[in-house]
């Protein structure tokens, strides 16, 4: 398990499930100031090509197009994404850009 | 009331504060899509414009009106991403979230301003996030129809 903070106002937490999947959990507020940092920060998870990232977003308090570009990215690297746990102003931005579907969004 | 924010990236949440001062007493759906809303449009003028940003909000009794003013060169245009591209969903956030929304361009100067209003009548009663999904829907069908489009200012509609 490997903590990072983002600068900004963002932190995440990434463990390794199993050879195959791996958890990030993020918290704060994901943003063009922070999301740089988180972004490498989840690099090293994605090396392995694992083939399922699943992104726990339970205190995450906010996300805007900065965010959704990052999970968009992630998404194109591995086999699958899911989005658990989003608040409920996150997972109307999810909604509004139509990528709950295609980002494995559930409660 | 207004306030200008310098180019650097932590503006973007300090711009988020101000608009949750500003919008504090309105329901908490109305006031977070507020705030998202402006979130991109400062992430707009300091990606695209590489400025600096003024934020200007001007309330009445049934409308929140937000004005994000830069002085960088671009023009905003709504785009239409795939699934798979990370980038250019700002303005649709906009588009989607607020009643009318538009530019402002100076020919003659630097610059553009982006605005939005949101509908914040109290007849309106409480927001449910259904409530507000539905609303949208009603939104995009009525900017469909010219016939009952509220007046608005001059805008550059190339956006659209």
């Amino acid at each position: 398990m490997v903590e990072v903070d983002g600068g900004g106002n963002a932190r995440m937490t990434a463990t390794v499930e199993s050879p195959d999947s791996v958890t990030v959990i993020l918290e704060g507020e994901l943003d063009i100031a922070s999301v740089e940092l988180i972004r490498r920060g989840i690099e090293p998870y994605l090396a392995d090509s694992p083939q399922h990232v699943v992104f726990d977003l339970a205190r995450l308090q906010f996300m805007d197009s900065s965010g959704i570009a990052l999970l968009i990215e992630v998404s194109n690297r591995v086999g699958s994404v899911q989005i658990r746990n989003a608040t409920p102003i996150v997972r109307r931005v999810l909604e509004v850009t139509g990528l709950a579907d295609a980002l494995g969004v559930t409660d | 009331m207004d306030r200008w924010f310098d180019a650097r990236p932590v503006s973007v949440s300090k711009s988020r504060r101000f608009v949750e001062e500003a919008t504090a007493d309105l329901a908490p759906d109305v006031r977070e899509a507020i705030v998202l809303m402006v979130s991109e449009l400062a992430t707009n003028a300091l990606v695209h414009a590489t400025s600096g940003f003024e934020v200007r909000i001007e309330r009445d009794a049934t409308t929140v009106r937000t004005t994000v003013t830069d002085n960088g060169e671009g023009t905003p245009s709504l785009s239409f991403p795939g699934e798979a591209d990370p980038h250019g969903r700002g303005l649709r956030v906009v588009q989607e979230l607020s009643d009318e929304w538009g530019t402002l361009d100076d020919p003659d100067a630097p610059g553009k301003a982006v605005w939005f209003v949101v509908d914040v009548s109290p007849e309106r009663g409480p927001e449910t996030r259904s409530g507000l999904l539905a609303r949208i829907r009603a939104w995009g069908s009525r900017r469909r129809n010219p016939d009952r489009a509220p007046d608005r200012p001059p805008v550059d509609d190339r956006a659209e």
